[in-house]
């Protein structure tokens, strides 16, 4: 890893980050209202747009994510509650069994399925117009939270299972900060307290060695192994966003598969919105015994297939260019797409933000007794939709950077397999920005 | 290969009997005529529910001095009177992009079958009503705020059923009334849900705290 400033030589940041009260005075609250949220959608109105639950989620939260992702990597893993869950049943009831060798193999695998079957039961059942819906996602998750808490050591479902753990993993290698030990000091090191953690703080939760960690995929920023090094090895740098990307030494397929993947949902959530859509759906609908689920899921299948077959193809032309198999140029040149991913998710997410964002107040006001309505909005259409242009540009633009880094730095400065990788990102950019002039759908 | 056809095999499969639930907006519970006012109910689910509902009345055209009330008959005669607050309305930009306020985008596709009630003049008859006067009745909810930028009046409150069946809404402008009867239905999650949740959480706790109280677990730490 490149090095840069190291921001734990501000004073107060680095005795922020060993003090007991780090993560804890934001893990707490932020179970406090984690618990809220699935009352609120369990029990609370059944109108997404009366229901707090599902403004603080699909409105707050979700739109949210993405940005901390690129701003601070995976940090929100290091409050989420579900972790801090996993830690609290771990004091009095885990049993901290290994994890298995197989959920180690395909747990990439596990989240990617996850994630896509989420993706198609959120269009089919419509989980996040429905606050039930939400609720009975989120109990299902914590149930499986806990039955892995109970049995696993560590935090191995956010390691290995948690699917929004997959995209953060994804997301944060493009991320703006990164944490790495400092060789030269680790090398003398006999204690390794970082993975194993000491008698006041535990290991690191995600099984990573610092010392030989060389990306913020599944890093939490914890701070377990700042506390724990007794040798001031950690650093915490910002770095220019998507550098990781560049420079990754062992590309995995699965990986590159969800963020391909990822461009595919994208493209679902607005074709629907396509004015061809509606009569292809009556078709497929009388095709398919009239059930409109089907129909949809063939069309969200046939979503997922575009983005996948293109990069495919590029990767087929690209390694027939270098030599490689389809499958090692499409593992390298995949993380090329998650700048756009980003970008995508950010700009999306950006209109429930900014054009629903006021629905948080209209909703916390009414369980204090206070009945507010009006223009959930906080700026008008169009200035958001200059904003979503801008983020997707950025993203075009890191996506394409991405693809010639990795055709400079892993092919000795030929950019012959580069080619094929840019007119696919420059059509999924061109669909993307095509894709944001359409109109949108309101979540609450 | 042959995983590959599985994932929309079994995708298809789960998909073709499944329902659509997505909804968005307040969902519209009826439309009455009451004297010379249309008034629009929404509730804060598509359906009222046991448990604590909000509902929102919407009369356009309403004037200044006018006063409304409104109040639930159960089916055992018991009357729940909802106290209705003006509506705060918050102006904002134009959200564009497929805009629309908060309340306005109501979910009307699932309950148009209340339109078919929009003219029910035949529920004007006031007197037959008299008995709930005798009960908690809820203040008028004034109106001397004009609580929307067209010429509509808002109001909200809150009502809480205690039991199932059919209710009977009865909402008084200026002192003429219409009623309308509507289903209340058990309200909060799938109890199978809950009880299959519930006991998967509790029985791994319990799990884990008996395994490491075994003193043979080799698993205890």
């Amino acid at each position: 890893m490149a090095s840069y400033k190291n921001l734990l030589e501000i004073d107060w940041f680095r005795a922020f980050l060993r003090s007991k009260w780090f993560p804890a005075i934001f893990a707490y609250p932020t179970l406090v209202v984690f618990g809220y949220i699935i009352y609120a959608l369990l029990f609370g109105p059944e109108a997404a747009s009366a229901n707090l639950g599902t403004s603080l989620t699909w409105v707050l939260w979700w739109p949210l994510i993405p940005i901390f992702m690129f701003t601070m990597g995976r940090l929100w893993c290091a409050i989420c509650p579900f972790a801090t869950t996993i830690d609290l049943i771990q004091r009095f009831a885990g049993l901290g069994r290994p994890v298995p060798a197989w959920l180690k193999k395909y747990g990439i695998w596990i989240i990617d399925a996850v994630f896509i079957f989420i993706t198609w039961a959120d269009h089919v059942f419509g989980i996040v117009e429905s606050p039930r819906g939400s609720g009975y996602l989120l109990a299902t998750m914590l149930m499986a939270v806990v039955v892995t808490g109970v049995l696993f050591e560590r935090r191995a479902w956010c390691r290995y299972l948690c699917f929004l753990g997959g995209l953060s993993g994804n997301y944060s290698r493009s991320s703006m900060v990164q944490l790495h030990a400092t060789p030269a000091i680790c090398a003398t090191c006999k204690t390794q307290n970082c993975f194993k953690g000491d008698a006041n703080t535990p290991g690191c939760p995600v099984f990573e060695f610092p010392r030989t960690m060389q990306s913020m995929a599944n890093c939490n920023l914890c701070a377990n192994c700042i506390k724990t090094c007794p040798n001031g090895s950690i650093q915490i740098e910002l770095r220019p966003p998507t550098r990781e990307l560049w420079f990754i030494r062992r590309p995995k397929f699965e990986e590159s598969f969800l963020a391909v993947v990822i461009v595919g949902i994208v493209l679902i959530q607005n074709i629907t919105m396509l004015s061809f859509f509606q009569p292809v759906m009556s078709f497929l609908e009388n095709a398919l015994f009239g059930s409109q689920a089907a129909a949809f899921t063939l069309v969200f299948l046939t979503a997922m297939a575009i983005p996948f077959g293109m990069t495919a193809l590029a990767s087929r032309i690209g390694g027939k260019l270098t030599g490689e198999s389809f499958a090692q140029n499409f593992a390298r040149f995949g993380y090329a797409v998650i700048p756009l991913d980003l970008a995508g998710h950010i700009a999306h997410n950006l209109f429930h933000l900014l054009a629903e964002g006021k629905a948080i107040y209209f909703n916390l006001a009414s369980l204090f007794g206070s009945h507010v309505t009006g223009s959930a909005a906080f700026f008008s259409g169009s200035t958001i939709q200059v904003l979503q242009f801008v983020v997707l540009g950025l993203g075009i633009g890191g996506s394409i950077f991405t693809a010639y880094q990795i055709a400079r730095k892993g092919y000795s400065g030929s950019l012959r397999p580069f080619w094929p990788h840019f007119v696919v990102l420059l059509i999924f950019g061109l669909v993307n920005l095509y894709l944001f002039t359409l109109p949108m759908s309101h979540r609450v | 290969m042959r995983r590959i056809v599985w994932v929309p095999t079994v995708l298809i499969t789960l998909a073709v009997s499944t329902p659509v639930l997505a909804s968005a907006g307040l969902p519209t519970l009826a439309r009455l005529a009451v004297g010379s006012y249309q008034a629009q109910l929404q509730g804060d689910s598509p359906q009222l529910h046991t448990g604590t509902n909000t509902i929102t009345v919407t009369v356009p055209g309403m004037t200044s001095h006018s006063e409304l009330t409104l109040n639930f008959t159960g089916p055992g005669g018991q009357v729940v009177a909802v106290p209705l607050h003006t509506l705060t309305v918050v102006e904002g930009p134009d959200a564009g992009h497929g805009t629309a306020t908060h309340d306005d985008q109501a979910s009307t596709d699932s309950h148009t079958d209340s339109d078919s009630h929009t003219d029910s003049d035949s529920h004007t008859d006031s007197d037959s009503h008299t008995a709930t006067d005798s009960h908690e009745q809820p203040p008028a909810a004034p109106t001397d705020e004009h609580s929307h930028a067209s010429d509509d009046y808002q109001f909200r409150g809150s009502a809480r059923f205690p039991e199932t069946g059919t209710w009977t809404a009865v909402i008084t402008i200026d002192g003429e009334s219409t009623d309308f009867p509507f289903n209340v239905v058990r309200g909060g999650p799938n109890p199978l849900f809950l009880g299959v949740s519930g006991s998967v959480i509790g029985g791994s706790l319990l799990f884990g705290i008996l395994r490491r109280r075994t003193p043979s677990s080799e698993e205890v730490k």
